[in-house]
């Protein structure tokens, strides 16, 4: 045990300087991240008190040093009636936004009393058996932060179609983007034709058309084509994007081939295929995982293209769901916009992740020289 | 049998005569050395044998057979570049094997000749490492062991051993000499240090500027140059050139350099010639500190008939070890001798020295061709 730690030291030690001078690149760098997460984790009590801590969660009011609890009130369209409790006081309630059939917590004759928030039946002001009137504040909720309550709230909102269908067209954008991309920047880099030079630059050009002028034209094709409100839409559109800025940035890669390499497999051997197969290929690998990473974000996170071109919620992108239904007018729903955004930004977590081992500098060492 | 004949071979890169028209036989199982200075056209004479570079002119054959207008997969060549050029997400093995899975050669097969290239070149106990993982000097007997895997009729060369350092290009120099008796190919082998083309080759091809200047054996090109650049090329320390004129001299003919210097030639022959301007060339170990040639020990100087006394103060003293560089100014310029050690020289001396004109050349002014 003592020798594996002592080894770890000795590893990490030349390196623990290096360290200390990148903490702060990633403390600036993981802020936002950290912001978002507990924004997302705070109960709305906790988000919107002034006196505390924003750094951190809070369960005590800062003004009345109480703990948090929302009052449980009678809807002023109720008419008075007796009051008949379904929970328990101390027992835990569900907030009737994030389940299907939400249990009521409580009825006045036949009308349903709902709670309004996750937390704790804390206190009960009106008994069972007792008359209730409108507006009357018959109990409170005790409300705990941090809670996952913003995170069960996206379930009552197509939340998870938006994610899906960001995933599948990110996905197939991807797909769409390689499969276009690799071998047209292989081809502008390597191969000599006329125009080479010329169509490289205007392949980067049309990237640097803005999608808000772009989606204009777009969205008369979209309209011609009769794909508006579907996904389709959005994976005819994205590759325009996607397919210059990989193409030029694959042509960078495979420049970064060396040619003899190439040569060498030719008099090998190999066909031109082959060679793209076999040598190139593997050996741009780490590239075109990096381009595969840009296309899948950038679609990802595309967002003019997909306000435009669909229109009906439940077939939308996250980035324009979560900002279209989780902000009316003026209000903005803070915690489940950072719950959705936590949960939107996990897939690319992961796919960057997963590919990490890839982003490894000098990836041509030992091919020549 | 891969004979490699070039008739005529030309390479235009746009304005640019590359190769200026070639001709160049290249026997069976030769070791060919392409020589010249940097730009002289080398590498694009062996790549357009290679087939990575197409002709502008003229006609390769590899094995009696027009291979002009092959793709290189078909013309039975292996190459060794300059830079390697080794796969580098393969391991060893991989790359020394890719060429005879390419040609799905049976699994079995292929294990055998790799271990016994690698056998040959030291190899055996990287071969499942990548080539990041290798020294320099490993990698480039990788490169080697690469294109012997091939037993391809003609294995190509260009400048394999420049990125070494001295003392491993040295001992590579010799490997790839062993090498060649033991294996049955025809070797071209480009390089412009004309230390690796006196030491390895049978024969040694002398390019500039895109032409043919003289092919032979090492010991021709030294002792029989055709012209002032190939005398100037050959040789190190290099042949030293004085500007003068062919004057009368009885019924013979002198050397008349600047400084009011006369040598007297044994090359009755060339009387017809005086009043011309001519290139005086002299190596450096034809020079001696002596009239009788003591204390050098050479036994060529015994054969001297016309040492020729230069008057000389020395500039510079080289030690080389046993031989010393010395760098001398006499009434006609500047030259270099090479001499022993213990010839006792010292910086400043005023010295006759003596020039073998036995062993001296001339060149024609205009030309340049020797005389
Ligand atoms: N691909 C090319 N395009 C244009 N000029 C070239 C090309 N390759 C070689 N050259 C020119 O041809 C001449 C000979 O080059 P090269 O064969 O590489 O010389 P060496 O190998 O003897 O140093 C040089 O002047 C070089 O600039
Ligand atoms: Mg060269």
């Amino acid at each position: 045990m003592s020798s594996r730690g002592s080894l770890f030291w000795r590893r990490i030690r030349p390196s623990l300087l290096s360290y200390a001078g990148l903490a702060p690149f990633l403390a600036f760098a993981l802020f936002p991240f950290y912001w978002m997460l507990i924004t997302s984790l705070k109960a709305d009590p906790n988000l919107y008190d002034l006196k505390r801590n924003p750094f951190w969660f809070s369960s005590v009011d800062g003004n009345t040093h109480q703990p948090y609890h929302k009052d449980i009130i009678v809807p002023a369209s109720f008419s008075e009636g007796v009051i008949q409790w379904k929970v328990a006081q101390g027992a835990a309630t569900t907030r009737s936004d994030s389940v299907q059939n939400p249990e009521p917590i409580a009825f006045i004759g036949a009308q349903k009393i709902e709670s309004p928030v996750d937390g704790r039946l804390a206190a009960i002001r009106v008994p069972s058996g007792k008359i209730a009137h409108p507006n009357e504040v018959i109990g409170f909720i005790e409300v705990a932060s941090p809670s996952l309550t913003h995170y069960r709230y996206l379930i009552s909102t197509p939340f998870y179609r938006w994610l899906r269908v960001s995933l599948v067209t990110g996905l197939v954008v991807m797909l769409i983007t390689l499969l276009l991309a690799v071998p047209a920047a292989y081809a502008l880099a390597r191969l000599d034709f006329r125009g080479n030079r010329m169509l490289g630059i205007v392949i980067f050009l049309t990237y640097l058309i803005p999608p808000t002028i772009l989606f204009i034209p777009f969205s008369q094709f979209v309209g011609a084509l009769k794909i508006d409100n579907t996904i389709w839409s959005l994976i005819l559109t994205y590759p325009t994007f996607t397919v210059p800025f990989c193409t030029w940035l694959l042509m960078g890669f495979f420049r970064s081939v060396p040619k003899e390499i190439e040569e060498r497999a030719l008099l090998d051997g190999a066909t031109r295929m082959q060679i793209l197969r076999l040598v190139v290929i593997p050996v741009v690998l780490p590239g075109i995982i990096t381009a595969a990473i840009f296309a899948f974000t950038l679609s990802f996170q595309e967002y003019v293209y997909g306000l435009t071109f669909i229109s009906s919620t439940i077939n939308r992108t996250l980035p324009v769901g979560i900002t279209v239904d989780m902000v009316r007018g003026d209000v903005y729903f803070w915690g489940p916009l950072m719950a959705a955004a936590v949960l939107g930004s996990i897939p690319v977590v992961i796919v960057y992740a997963l590919s990490l081992d890839y982003f490894i500098s000098g990836m041509t060492t030992g091919a020549v020289k | 049998m891969a004979e490699v004949v070039l008739e005529n071979v030309e390479k235009r890169f746009g304005d640019v005569r590359a190769v200026a028209g070639i001709d160049l036989t290249i026997r069976d199982k030769e070791f060919v050395i392409l020589v010249g200075p940097s730009g002289c056209g080398k590498t694009t004479t062996l790549r357009m044998i290679a087939g990575l570079e197409e002709v502008s002119g003229g006609d390769i054959k590899i094995a009696g057979r027009s291979v002009t207008h092959l793709p290189p997969r078909d013309r039975d060549i292996a190459m060794v570049f300059q830079s390697y050029a080794l796969y580098p997400h393969m391991t060893v093995a991989k790359n020394m094997s890719f060429s005879l899975r390419l040609r799905g050669m049976p699994r079995d097969q292929v294990a055998t000749r790799v271990r016994d290239v690698a056998a040959i070149l030291g190899l055996s106990d990287h071969l499942d490492r990548k080539p990041r993982q290798l020294s320099g000097g490993q990698r480039q007997r990788v490169a080697v062991g690469a294109a012997l895997c091939r037993q391809a009729g003609v294995l190509l060369f260009d400048e394999p051993l420049s990125n070494l350092d001295a003392k491993l290009r040295v001992h590579m120099r010799t490997e790839l000499k062993r090498l060649h008796q033991s294996v049955q190919s025809t070797m071209v082998y480009v390089t412009h240090d004309q230390v690796e083309a006196m030491t390895m080759g049978d024969r040694i091809v002398i390019m500039n500027a895109g032409v043919i200047c003289q092919v032979g054996t090492p010991l021709e090109v030294y002792d029989r140059p055709v012209s002032r650049f190939v005398a100037g090329f050959i040789g190190s320390p290099p042949m030293n050139f004085f500007e003068g004129e062919l004057v009368p001299d009885g019924s013979g003919v002198a050397l008349a350099l600047p400084g009011d210097l006369r040598l007297s030639l044994p090359r009755p022959e060339l009387a017809s010639r005086a009043g011309r301007k001519v290139s005086f060339g002299i190596r450096p170990e034809h020079i001696s500190v002596a009239q009788s040639g003591r204390p050098l020990s050479d036994l060529a100087w015994a054969a001297v008939a016309s040492p020729a006394r230069v008057p000389a103060v020395i500039e510079v003293v080289e030690p080389l070890g046993h031989r010393v560089v010395v760098t001398a100014r006499g009434e006609a310029g500047t030259f270099q001798m090479e001499t022993e050690i213990h010839a006792g020289v010292r910086q400043g001396d005023r010295v006759d020295l003596w020039f073998d004109m036995n062993r001296a050349y001339l060149f024609d002014g205009e030309t340049e061709a020797t005389l």
